[in-house]
C-alpha cells in the first residue's frame, strides 16, 4: 500500500473512519446472521450492495484468461485500432468471436469483462 | 352521403364507421368539426367522412398517399383538431419517444389514435444512449429466480418483489417481441441470441446489438411507428403540464399542454389516456451521461399534477467520467453527455490519485482500485468534497504504451483531442450522474394515483430497481411496463368520453411575446446561470456521500436560488402563465432537485445508492420505499401548473 504524506487533519483517522464506514455494514451482516430480514434466497448475501461478498468481488476482478493472451499478442500488434486478438474468424465478411461463438458482435476483448460495458475504453452501460 | 376514403378499402370503411359512432357521441352538437389525419412527415390532410345518419358534416380533400402506407392498412379515425390546430384530440397521448413510449404507442395504436410527443428529435432519448443491452432470461441454464435474486441483491433488498417477479418473468417475451418488431440482436453461430454477462448478473443474459443496443431498439421502434398510421409523432413539442381535474376525491388526467418549439406555439393535446415516458433527470447534476433532453420533465409535471413520487434519493453515478476541467485544452462547449472511462482501466492496473498525487483508494478499501464501483464512486466523491477539488486522476501511464493504445483507443483519442496523452499523463475523472432509480410511483400496470395517467421507463418508480439498478434492467423495465400499461389504458379509454368543451376547461399558457427582446435575453442568460448554479449545489451538497447538514444546506440554497430566479423573472414582467423552453426546463430541474433532496433527508439509513454519513448503516426497519405525497403548502411558481381551471369550468 502506498503511504500518504500527512496533509494535516489526521488522514489516518479519516482513513480509519471511512474504512469503517464503508466496509463494516458487510461485516456486520456476516457476524449477525439472525437479523430477521426474512430473506428468502439461500446464501443470502450482504444488504450493502456496495460491499459485495468475495465471490462478487471476484466478478469485478479482471478475468485472467482473456487478458493474458491479449497482452502478449497486442504488445506486438499495431497500435492502431482497438481490434483485440481473441476473435478472429471472418465468415462472409461478418466476424465471429472464437471464444464465445458470437456472430457480428464487437471485436476485441469481451466488452463486459470488468462488469461494465466498454468499447475501446469508453463505458456505455453499467 | 357517401363515405369516401382515401384508399377505399372495405376494412377502412368499417373502421371509420365504428369510430365515427364513438366519436360522434362525444362530438354531438358540433357541426363544423373537422377530421384531419396527420402523418409522420407532418403533412396533414383532411380525410373524408360524412354520415347523414349522424347529422354531422365533414369536409374532405383528396391527397396523395405517402409511399409508406400500405393500402390494406385500416386507419381508424386518427385525430380531431379544431380549426386553428392549437388543440388536438387523441385517444392516447404519449410523452417521450424512447423505448417505453414507442413500445406502448405501437400496442395502443391498434385500439385508437395516438400522439407521441417528444421535445427534440424523436431518437433523442436516454434509450438511444443505452448501449449495453437488455437483460432477460433466455438461456436454459438461467432462471427467473436467478435474475430476480440478482436484481434484489443489487437493489439492496428494497425492490418490490412482485414487480421483480413480473419483470423477470415477462422479460423474455418482451425481448422476443422486439425481435419480431425488427430489432436485430447479435447471435451465435448456432443462430441463438448471444448473451453477454454484466456486473451483478450471475448468468449470461444480456441481449445486445454489438454495443449499440439502445440505438438499435430505438431504430426498430421508430421504423415500426413510422409504418403505423394511427401514430402521430410530434417532434419538437415540449410538454409543459398535464391537464387535470378533480372529482370524487380523485384526480383525473385529460391530456397535456405542449410548446411547439419550432413555431413557438402552445398546442393542447386532449386525450383520454396519457402515458408519461419522458425518461431521466441527469441534468440536475453538472456531469451526466444523459443527453440534454433529460431535465426531469415527466416527474416534475406529475408532481405538479399531484402524483405520488417515490425513491428519488437513489441516483446512480458512474465513478469515472472524463473531467473536462482537468484537460490541458478545455473543450469550447460544455460536454452534454459524459465520456465514461471504463472500469477496465482500473482492472488493467489504473491507479487513482487526488490532485496531490496521493493514492487514496487504499484508505477506503483494501481492494483499492479493484473495489466495487459504488465504493470507488464514494471514495472519489469523498476526496473531492474534503479537498474542495473538481476531479481526481486515473493513471494508466505506467503500463506499456502499445497496450494502453490497443485496449483503450477511444479514451486515448478523446484525450488527445484536448492535449492529453494518456500514455504519459493521468486522466482527470469525476463521477457522472447516470440513472434515476426513483420517479413517479407506479403500480404493476404502470398506473399512478392520477386516473388516466400511466408511466413507464426511467420516469417511473415501479419497485424494480429498489435502491440500485442492476445493469441492463432499465431497458427491460421500460419494455415490460410499456406493455403492461396497454390493457388498462384501453379499458380506461373505452370508459372515457372526450368532453366537447374539454379544451376550454383550463386557461392556456402563453408565450412571453409581450416582453422586450433584450429582457428576454437577460432572462435567458439568468436562467442559464441559474441552471449551472443548481447543478453545482446538487453536486456539492447532494452528491454520492451525503450528510444531513449538507442536505439541509442544499435545501436552503435551492430554495433561495429558486426564489431569486423567480423574482428575477417576475420583476421583468414575466407572468405566471408564461412558458418558454428554458424557463420550463428550469422549473422542472428545480422540482426534481428538491425531490431528490427531500427524499435523501427522509431516508435515515444508508442503502444502495443512498449513502449518508450520519446514518452509515442499513436499518431493517427502514427497508421501505420513500414516498412523497402531493402538498399544497408554500407552492413556488415552479411547483404550480402553467394553466388554471377556467372560471366556470366543471370541477
Amino acid at each position: 500500500m502506498a503511504s500518504l504524506p500527512s496533509t494535516g487533519g489526521s488522514p489516518a483517522a479519516m482513513a480509519n473512519k471511512l474504512h469503517r464506514l464503508l466496509t463494516i455494514p458487510w461485516k456486520r451482516e456476516i457476524a449477525q446472521p439472525g437479523l430477521g430480514l426474512g430473506l428468502r434466497f439461500p446464501g443470502a448475501r450482504s444488504l450493502a450492495s456496495s460491499v459485495p461478498t468475495p465471490e462478487e468481488a471476484a466478478r469485478f476482478a479482471p478475468s485472467p484468461t482473456p487478458s493474458k493472451p491479449e497482452v502478449e499478442e497486442e504488445d506486438s500488434a499495431s497500435t492502431k485500432g482497438e481490434e483485440g486478438t481473441t476473435v478472429e474468424e471472418e465468415d462472409d465478411g461478418v466476424h465471429t468471436n472464437k471464444l464465445t461463438g458470437e456472430v457480428g458482435g464487437p471485436k476485441g476483448p469481451e466488452p463486459t469483462r470488468y462488469g461494465d460495458w466498454e468499447r475501446g475504453g469508453r463505458c456505455s452501460d453499467f | 352521403m357517401a363515405i369516401s376514403l382515401f384508399d377505399g378499402s372495405a376494412n377502412l370503411q368499417c373502421g371509420w364507421n365504428l369510430h365515427i359512432k364513438k366519436q360522434h357521441q362525444h362530438a354531438a352538437g358540433l357541426s363544423s368539426l373537422v377530421f384531419k389525419t396527420g402523418f409522420l412527415t407532418d403533412v396533414t390532410r383532411l380525410c373524408a367522412i360524412s354520415s347523414a345518419a349522424h347529422g354531422a358534416v365533414f369536409r374532405s380533400v383528396r391527397a396523395p398517399v405517402p409511399k409508406s402506407i400500405s393500402a390494406a392498412r385500416s386507419a381508424r379515425i386518427l385525430c380531431l383538431q379544431d380549426d386553428n390546430s392549437n388543440t388536438k384530440y387523441f385517444d392516447f397521448v404519449v410523452v417521450g419517444s424512447g423505448v417505453a413510449g414507442l413500445r406502448y404507442a405501437l400496442e395502443v395504436s391498434k385500439h385508437g389514435s395516438v400522439a407521441v410527443i417528444t421535445k427534440a428529435e424523436p431518437h433523442e432519448s436516454n434509450t438511444n444512449y443505452a448501449q449495453g443491452g437488455v437483460s432477460a432470461v433466455l438461456c436454459p441454464s438461467d432462471s427467473v429466480e436467478s435474475h430476480m435474486q440478482d436484481t434484489i441483491v443489487a437493489g439492496a433488498y428494497l425492490c418490490d418483489e412482485e414487480t421483480v417477479r413480473v419483470v423477470c418473468t415477462e422479460g423474455p417475451d418482451r425481448v422476443k417481441e422486439l425481435i419480431a418488431i425488427g430489432a436485430s440482436f447479435d447471435h451465435g453461430h448456432d443462430g441463438k441470441l448471444h448473451l453477454a454477462r454484466e456486473g451483478g448478473h450471475s448468468h449470461n443474459r444480456i441481449v445486445h446489438a454489438a454495443d449499440m443496443t439502445g440505438r438499435e431498439i430505438e431504430r426498430a421502434l421508430l421504423k415500426a411507428v413510422d409504418d403505423e398510421l394511427n401514430i402521430h409523432l410530434f417532434g419538437h413539442h415540449f410538454a409543459i403540464d398535464l391537464l387535470t381535474s378533480q372529482g370524487n376525491d380523485e384526480i383525473y388526467c385529460h391530456g397535456v399542454d405542449t410548446l411547439n418549439t419550432e413555431t413557438q406555439q402552445v398546442v393542447r393535446f386532449i386525450a383520454k389516456v396519457t402515458l408519461l415516458a419522458s425518461g431521466g433527470a441527469g441534468h440536475i447534476y453538472p456531469t451526466t451521461t444523459n443527453p440534454l433532453v433529460a431535465t426531469g420533465d415527466g416527474v416534475a409535471m406529475a408532481r405538479r399534477a399531484q402524483a405520488v413520487i417515490s425513491n428519488m434519493e437513489f441516483v446512480q453515478f458512474h465513478p469515472t467520467a472524463l473531467a473536462d476541467e482537468g484537460l490541458p485544452i478545455k473543450p469550447t462547449n460544455r460536454r452534454d453527455n459524459a465520456f465514461l472511462i471504463t472500469e477496465a482501466v482500473r482492472g488493467d492496473g489504473g491507479i487513482l490519485y487526488n490532485q496531490s498525487m496521493q493514492r487514496f483508494m487504499p484508505l477506503y478499501d483494501e481492494r483499492a482500485e479493484l473495489a466495487p464501483r459504488d465504493v470507488v464512486a464514494r471514495s472519489i466523491d469523498d476526496q473531492l468534497k474534503k479537498r474542495g477539488e473538481k476531479y481526481v486522476l486515473l493513471d494508466i501511464s505506467h503500463k506499456p504504451r502499445e497496450q494502453i493504445l490497443a485496449h483503450f483507443p477511444n479514451i486515448a483519442a478523446e484525450c488527445l483531442r484536448y492535449g492529453l496523452d494518456i500514455t504519459s499523463s493521468p486522466i482527470p475523472v469525476v463521477p457522472a450522474a447516470h440513472y434515476m432509480c426513483g420517479g413517479i410511483r407506479a403500480g404493476l400496470q404502470g398506473e399512478t394515483n392520477v386516473k388516466g395517467l400511466y408511466v413507464a421507463g426511467e420516469v417511473a418508480c415501479t419497485g424494480l430497481h429498489g435502491a440500485n439498478r442492476l445493469a441492463s434492467n432499465s431497458l427491460l423495465e421500460a419494455l415490460v411496463f410499456a406493455r403492461r400499461a396497454v390493457q388498462p389504458s384501453i379499458d380506461h379509454m373505452t370508459r372515457s368520453s372526450l368532453g366537447i368543451h374539454a379544451s376550454t376547461m383550463w386557461t392556456r399558457p402563453v408565450l412571453p411575446t409581450s416582453l422586450e427582446s433584450h429582457t428576454m435575453q437577460e432572462i435567458l442568460f439568468r436562467t442559464k446561470t441559474t441552471r449551472v448554479e443548481l447543478q453545482s449545489i446538487m453536486w456539492e451538497y447532494v452528491g454520492i456521500v451525503r450528510s444531513t447538514s449538507r442536505l439541509k444546506t442544499a435545501e436552503w440554497k435551492i430554495g433561495e436560488l429558486e426564489a431569486e430566479w423567480e423574482e428575477f423573472l417576475f420583476r421583468r414582467e414575466w407572468k405566471p402563465m408564461m412558458v418558454g423552453l428554458q424557463a420550463c426546463e428550469m422549473k422542472n430541474l428545480f422540482c426534481c432537485a428538491k425531490l431528490v433532496v427531500s427524499s435523501a433527508l427522509a431516508r435515515q439509513e444508508s442503502r444502495g445508492l443512498h449513502y449518508i454519513e450520519d446514518f452509515p448503516f442499513l436499518e431493517e426497519s427502514k427497508r421501505k420505499p420513500t414516498i412523497i405525497f402531493p402538498t399544497s403548502l408554500k407552492l413556488t411558481w415552479s411547483s404550480q401548473q402553467a394553466h388554471k381551471l377556467a372560471a366556470g369550468a366543471p370541477r
